[in-house]
């Protein structure tokens, strides 16, 4: 989402909030009636929209699953959106420490009251293109020492930022990480957009929001340093062995979304 | 009921599958911690659930289902369906079964309902958890947001600049402290809904109020007016306050006071001009007194040449009567443009005053009635006295003008001189052009008399200014007070209201020295003597006429037109004892003649002849060897005198 200034009200509860609408169609209980009026506008216009959501959040889940059964017991997230249903630190085991960041001053003064009793998680206010300002603060170094061995999450927010700016923030993100370090990341293939989908992003970019879409040759010409570990890129479905199951309700958008993690 | 619940246990499993077909149908109404994987499972233990009830009749384990459910991450509308579908596999696999199907139907209704509870009172309190989370993070941003606007509006609220908000109707509806400090009021209720046109003054000012609408807003100087009716400049700067939609919702204004920043520049702009001026009239008096000396010089010598009580050397007087006139203007001029600083001595201010007084009390006329009233403890200042006495004389000589008849006003007034210590900080030195913080000794000097109109005020200091006309002034005395105030690192400040008199206040450094007392006898008698020296000045008729005094003198005199001239000479001769060297020339100037002079030979005795004292460069010039300073316009005596003392030889030159 784009950035908003930081001298609009956090405490509106009489506007609706991107990070609080994502939260209900997620099926969460962090909203107000504001937001679940905008969501259901939303969904009039791209009814799949819930499950283009939860399809993501699902692959994330997936991802923190898997990596954490490898032994990753510090991740960073990036566009994190508010941390409820089903986002990292839920997912992950107990003692995971779990950084989160947005660059919506309004859903990091959410996030973090909504995380402030878990010793072992926190939020911090970054843009997903510039992660050295998140990399640069003494939080990190406070929860996680000085081990850089980490997971981290870029998921779902490639198609709001310029090549440049994934291209820097893969690289800065590479230079600091330890070796063995993982990174997740789901982005739309472009070379499989539905025109559902396109109407959807249209809409999206009427209310000033921009899209960067690109095909997956695109997105892996950016990722470098970083590398693609095996099964490499794959449809969300696939990774949540789903693939049957959801195949009918996802046809607007069923192969779009890839996901891939990588390694340092 | 046997009967029905082997029947319910034999069609189990296709309850279970009805169920898992139900779930996965609705996987996206699930969350991701009820992942597919586990759906199959799920069906299985709901069914189990539900004949485990029928078996027992006891709803534990159903509620305990739905609170596990709800963990689990079933959706809401996932557990109505389940429920839902539970009923309906009852209604169509077993409701044909008559004898039991009461019994049953109960047991189901009850198991649902027992499973709908746990559920629903499970993701109650997930929602309550949810919400109270939510509720906390609103609180504390708002007071995160109120803190922020607490401390936005103290630093509004504090602003040295005057705020005033205003509706769409042009109508105050908040003003700043500084807004009714500014203004003159004393509180804002009384300025809130004052339309704020009735702050300022004139029909530009209805114009701009006009143009505070437009979307760019305005900024510009205006004329206010406080609540007494006077006026003063302020520096407005208005903007559009928009809502969150962008819709006009009033003005802001801010203001600053610019009274003090016009008087600033003016008095700076006056300082510049002050300053354009003394250099022209530098220039001017640095040439006539050349063409004095070269004038007054001549006209001695031919005083000494001319019998005494012959109508020539009457004639002769004249000149020189009238060459003393020229020598005295250029030495006001001089003192304007702070050429002539005087001899520098602890001089208390109080004596000035108290011995000018003295003079006036007695001299002016009766009509004016004259105080004095002196500071008890004022320090020294580091002064010449003649000046200082000249800067009073010309200020109470001016009031005297000021009171006197013939100004279009009944004659005589008082005429105050007053002395006073001053401290003045930082912000006080402010207040004045030339102002620098630390103490002071005041000479004041009011008057009642007619006092001066803005326009007047502007030009006082200008030289050959006047408003006494033919009759009287020359226009220098001001100029003359400026000069020498100026001089000795001091400053003026005037304050005049025509009909209401004048107040001149002079601002001058208190001195850190402690001693007392005057040096400087007056110059030995003219002199003879022997020895060669060395004449160096760039004006023929000024090197001639030094080289034709010093040969009266009974000197050797070797004349050179320019330093480069002068170092050769020096070195070709050998011989020279004493070289009398301008600093002005053009080329080589004077200090570096001095500095080469005193390179080729280190004992080399160099007198230097200037017009120019007050800048520093004479006694610099002492610092850097040169034995002694001869002031321009030349006196033969004191020419004589300084040669003899410098060379340490001769006797009384006749004649001078």
């Amino acid at each position: 989402m784009a950035e908003k200034g930081t001298s609009e009200s956090i405490a509106d509860s009489s506007k609706p909030n991107a990070g609080r609408i994502y939260d209900y169609l997620l099926g969460g209980n962090h909203n107000f009636e504001v937001d679940r009026m905008a969501a259901q506008q939303l969904l009039q216009l791209a009814p799949f929209t819930p499950q283009l959501f939860r399809t993501i959040r699902w692959f994330l889940g997936e991802a923190v699953r898997r990596l954490a059964a490898d032994g990753y017991t510090r991740f960073i997230d990036f566009a994190s959106g508010l941390p409820t249903i089903d986002h990292i630190h839920q997912v992950a085991p107990p003692g995971t420490k779990v950084i989160y960041s947005d660059i919506d001053p309004v859903t990091v003064a959410y996030g973090q009251e909504i995380i402030k009793d878990n010793p072992d998680a926190r939020y911090l206010a970054c843009p997903a293109g510039k992660p050295e300002t998140l990399l640069a603060s003494p939080v990190v170094t406070q929860l996680f020492g000085e081990n850089r061995k980490v997971a981290i999450g870029f998921n779902g927010i490639a198609w709001f930022l310029p090549d440049e700016e994934i291209a820097h923030a893969m690289q800065s993100l590479h230079a600091w990480a330890a070796p063995g370090s993982r990174l997740f990341i789901a982005d739309i293939d472009n070379t499989r957009s539905t025109p559902e989908l396109k109407h959807l992003l249209t809409l999206y970019g009427k209310f000033g929001q921009p899209f960067h879409l690109r095909t997956l040759q695109g997105l892996e010409k950016l990722i470098p340093p970083w590398k693609v570990r095996e099964p490499g890129f794959k449809p969300l479905e696939e990774w949540l062995e789903m693939k049957k199951i959801v195949a009918e309700k996802t046809e607007e958008f069923g192969g779009l979304f890839m996901g891939a993690i990588l390694e340092k | 009921m046997k009967r029905a619940d082997e029947l319910l246990r034999a069609k189990g499993d296709s309850l279970a599958g009805s169920l898992v077909a139900l779930l996965r149908e609705t996987v996206f109404d699930n969350r991701y911690s009820l992942h597919p994987r586990r759906l199959a499972g799920l069906g299985a233990e709901i069914a189990d659930s539900l004949i485990h009830g029928l078996e027992t009749s006891d709803p534990t384990g159903a509620r305990a289902l739905g609170e596990k459910l709800a963990l689990e991450g079933l959706g809401e509308k996932n557990a109505l369906r389940v429920a839902a579908r539970v009923r309906r596999f009852y209604a169509s696999e077993l409701g044909a079964t008559p004898r039991t199907i009461d019994e049953l139907d109960d047991g189901v209704e009850q198991w649902a309902s027992a499973l709908l509870e746990g559920f629903m009172a499970s993701r109650e309190g997930q929602i309550l958890k949810d919400q109270e989370q939510l509720r906390r993070a609103l609180s504390t941003a708002l007071q995160s947001q109120s803190a922020e606007l607490l401390v936005k509006n103290h630093a509004i609220d504090t602003s040295i600049n005057g705020i005033l908000l205003a509706d769409l109707d042009d109508k105050v509806t908040w003003v700043n402290s500084s807004f009714l400090r500014l203004w003159g009021y004393e509180s804002a209720a009384e300025v809130q809904g004052m339309h704020i046109g009735e702050f300022w003054i004139g029909e530009e000012a209805q114009r701009i109020i006009g143009l505070l609408h437009s979307p760019n807003g305005w900024h510009g100087e205006l004329a206010a007016r406080r609540r007494d009716g006077t006026a003063f400049g302020v520096e407005l700067s208005a903007s559009l306050i928009v809502d969150q939609e962008g819709r006009s919702i009033g003005i802001m204004t801010s203001f600053m006071d610019i009274t003090e920043r016009k008087r600033l520049q003016a008095q700076i702009m006056q300082v510049q001009k002050m300053d354009a001026l003394g250099q022209l009239a530098g220039g001017i008096a640095h040439d006539f007194n050349n063409l004095l000396t070269a004038i007054g010089g001549y006209l001695q010598l031919l005083l000494l040449d001319a019998p005494r009580d012959t109508p020539m050397h009457q004639d002769l007087m004249q000149m020189k009567a009238a060459v003393d006139r020229g020598t005295g203007l250029t030495r006001q001029l001089r003192f304007f443009t702070r050429q002539a600083t005087g001899k520098r001595h602890i001089v208390s201010l109080n004596d000035v005053a108290r011995e000018t007084y003295e003079i006036f009390h007695r001299t002016f006329p009766p009509d004016i009635t004259m105080e004095l009233r002196l500071a008890e403890s004022l320090c020294t200042i580091e002064a010449d006295a003649n000046q200082m006495s000249q800067v009073l004389v010309n200020l109470c000589m001016n009031a005297r003008d000021a009171m006197q008849e013939g100004t279009g006003r009944a004659g005589g007034g008082r005429l105050t001189i007053e002395t006073t210590d001053s401290e003045l900080s930082a912000k006080d030195a402010r207040l004045y052009v030339n102002g620098r913080p630390g103490r002071y000794a005041v000479l004041r000097v009011a008057d009642s008399g007619i006092g001066m109109p803005p326009e007047l005020l502007e030009k006082l200091f200008i030289p050959f200014v006047t408003t006494k006309g033919e009759r009287s002034g020359t226009g220098l005395g001001l100029a003359v007070v400026y000069g020498i105030v100026a001089s000795h690192g001091g400053f003026i400040d005037v304050q005049s209201e025509v009909g209401r008199g004048t107040t001149f206040a002079i601002f001058l450094p208190l001195s850190a020295r402690a001693e007392t007392g005057q040096d400087g006898a007056p110059a030995a008698a003219p002199a003879r003597g022997h020895g060669t020296i060395l004449v160096v000045d760039d004006e023929p008729q000024v090197r001639e006429v030094i080289c034709r005094v010093l040969t009266g003198c009974g000197y050797a005199v070797i004349p050179a037109a320019s330093g480069l001239d002068a170092l050769t000479r020096y070195a070709r001769s050998g011989e020279i004892d004493l070289v009398i060297l301008d600093v002005m020339m053009p080329g080589m100037s004077g200090r570096e003649c001095l500095a080469r002079l005193l390179e080729a030979n280190p004992r080399a005795r160099v007198l230097i002849t200037t017009g120019y004292t007050s800048d520093g460069s004479a006694e610099e010039l002492l610092a850097e060897g040169a034995m002694g300073i001869i002031e321009k316009p030349l006196e033969i005596a004191v020419l004589a005198q300084k040669v003899r003392d410098a060379l340490g030889n001769g006797a009384a030159c006749p004649g001078a």
